[in-house]
């Protein structure tokens, strides 16, 4: 960046900063970080956008552009990473690598940055404990019981070899903890808390497993736990496993607020799209309602479970053949596409002519599945829709 | 058909492909090195007769063409009357880019099985939710003596 482009960034920065000072809105937070990106300075932007968030907390244009900036210094420290490693690689270069792609989703490279690990430092156990948490993180996000499996057996190789390995015995705890496998769970538990006999987390958690063990719980075996999770895409976790991480990650994570009806909240969003020349009907689904728009009369509840069952074989489908999370389904008819979205916690889906601008579709189902239902709310009518059970 | 298969797979993108019975039968298949093509065809006929019911109470008519994007794969499905054709595709591609290839692949496939075994009704519910049993016999026509065809 030259001196003058230097200069007048900065003074912008200023500017904006002033601004943010006298009059703090979601746009002021919004172009003050963006001045940041614009200046380079990465760092102050996604700390800009934290105290905005703090402020607007619902603002889904602010929570977009802290994920467009995080990602973009993930995306840096990659780089950096990389040519580091190139110079001089060393385990603990692997291990932060690793780390940040898992953070991205990036499994595949991050399962690779491993095979490479371990081809340069084969005596370095670290690159076997990083494949396994890829193993266990492809299981928590896509729920295939082969990524589970595959986790459970390098868990157990790592524990034949190295039995007083507390981090393995903690993984495999928390494992067997969520799948509902609990007596797997107590087994790997009774063997951390002779090694770490002063957590007093391992020792709750270990009185809850028996708790649940001598009540009415059914403890299934690993494999059929496994292939439960698969069929319904949920955890039993039934004594709220108590893994520190996962603990820790949970108690920084700020509550969502609630939105005080959570289908009127989406009820401007689906109008949007609703109004996109070409889109014949749009379907919001939550759980065990839906919002219908568009629907002849008499059939908002039939197009809502229509869009469910698809949603949920399709989640189905694409879990059992080893292809992840499901995202997104389009069937073309004679008459239209239906796009279907999935997000999270909800599903989207439109129907839409031929000729309709499917990216401009695609991209508001994105939004409108994957909103939290009290940001979808921001400031407009509630006359949207039709409320259905689904 | 494994011709046309194998025409298909060399078009960048598509990393394997498989014709399959309504009911789940494989009668074609090329698809990329470890992928099971048995189990593929009955998660495969089970989404497409979920998708193909559930879109007739939508009012849209029946499909042509479906399309599935997950985290860490892409498939679509091209109905052929009484089969459909499966096409593993690549994830970073545009599945739009391949809609030709794909569509011609199609046409000539469901031109063969016409010719193999006439016009047979689809295998598409009823109204009561139902799915009627495919009738195509293919022993009218030779079986391809490919590797990986079942006749």
């Amino acid at each position: 960046m030259s001196f003058f482009a230097r200069l007048f960034s900065r003074r912008s920065v200023h500017k904006l900063r002033d601004r943010v000072s006298d009059t703090p809105s979601i746009a002021s937070y919004a172009d003050l970080a963006r001045a940041f990106v614009a200046s380079n300075d990465i760092a102050s932007a996604e700390r800009i956008l934290e105290e905005a968030l703090d402020t607007f907390p619902a603002s889904t244009e602010l929570d977009r552009l802290r994920r467009l900036v995080r990602q973009h210094r993930l995306a840096d420290r990659i780089q950096e990473l990389r040519r580091r490693i190139d110079e001089e690689a060393t385990p603990s270069l692997y291990h932060e690598l690793c780390e940040i792609q898992l953070q991205c989703n990036d499994f595949h490279s991050a399962s690779l940055t491993c095979s490479e690990w371990r081809r340069m430092f084969p005596a370095d156990s670290g690159a076997e404990l990083a494949s396994i948490k890829i193993a266990l993180r492809r299981f928590y996000t896509d729920r295939a019981a082969a990524d589970g499996r595959a986790a459970f057996a390098g868990l157990e190789n790592l524990l034949a070899r190295d039995p007083g390995h507390a981090r393995a015995l903690r993984l495999l705890a928390e494992l067997c903890s969520r799948i509902g496998a609990l007596q797997k769970a107590q087994e790997a538990l009774s063997r951390l808390s002779q090694i770490v006999p002063d957590d007093p987390g391992v020792a709750t958690w270990r009185r809850r497993v028996d708790f649940a063990l001598a009540s009415s719980y059914q403890s299934m075996d690993l494999n059929r736990s496994l292939r439960e999770v698969e069929e319904t895409g949920q955890f039993p976790d039934p004594v709220q496993s108590v893994d520190e991480d996962a603990a820790e990650r949970r108690a920084k994570k700020p509550a969502a607020p609630k939105a005080p009806r959570v289908l009127d909240a989406a009820r401007p969003a689906l109008g949007r799209l609703a109004r996109v020349p070409g889109v014949r009907l749009v379907v919001l689904v939550r759980g065990s309602a839906a919002l219908v728009r568009g629907a002849r009369a008499g059939t908002a509840e039939s197009v809502a479970r229509a869009t469910r069952s698809i949603a949920v074989t399709a989640k189905r489908t694409t879990r059992r053949m080893g292809m992840g999370s499901f995202q997104q389904v389009v069937v073309d008819t004679d008459s239209g596409s239906l796009v279907l979205q999935s997000g999270d916690p909800s599903c989207a889906a439109a129907v839409i002519d031929r000729l309709t601008s499917m990216p401009a579709v695609r991209s508001a189902l994105a939004d409108l599945a994957s909103a939290p239902a009290s940001q979808a709310a921001a400031g407009a009518e509630h006359s949207e829709g039709e409320v259905v059970r689904a | 058909m494994l011709e046309t298969l194998k025409e298909l797979n060399r078009t960048p993108g598509v990393r394997g492909s498989a014709v399959l019975m309504g009911d789940g039968v494989v009668m074609a298949s090329l698809l990329a090195p470890g992928s099971d093509a048995d189990s593929l065809a009955a998660l495969v006929s089970s989404l497409a007769s979920s998708i193909v019911k559930n879109v007739s109470r939508l009012d849209m008519g029946k499909p042509r063409r479906i399309l599935v994007t997950s985290s860490r794969g892409c498939f679509s499905a091209n109905y052929l009357g009484n089969a459909w054709l499966v096409t593993d595709l690549e994830l970073e591609i545009d599945p739009g880019s391949l809609e030709l290839e794909v569509e011609s692949a199609a046409m000539r496939i469901r031109r063969l099985l016409r010719r193999r075994g006439a016009e047979v009704p689809a295998v598409l519910p009823s109204d009561d939710g139902s799915t009627a049993e495919s009738s195509l016999d293919f022993s009218a026509g030779a079986p391809d003596a490919n590797e990986g065809e079942r006749p």
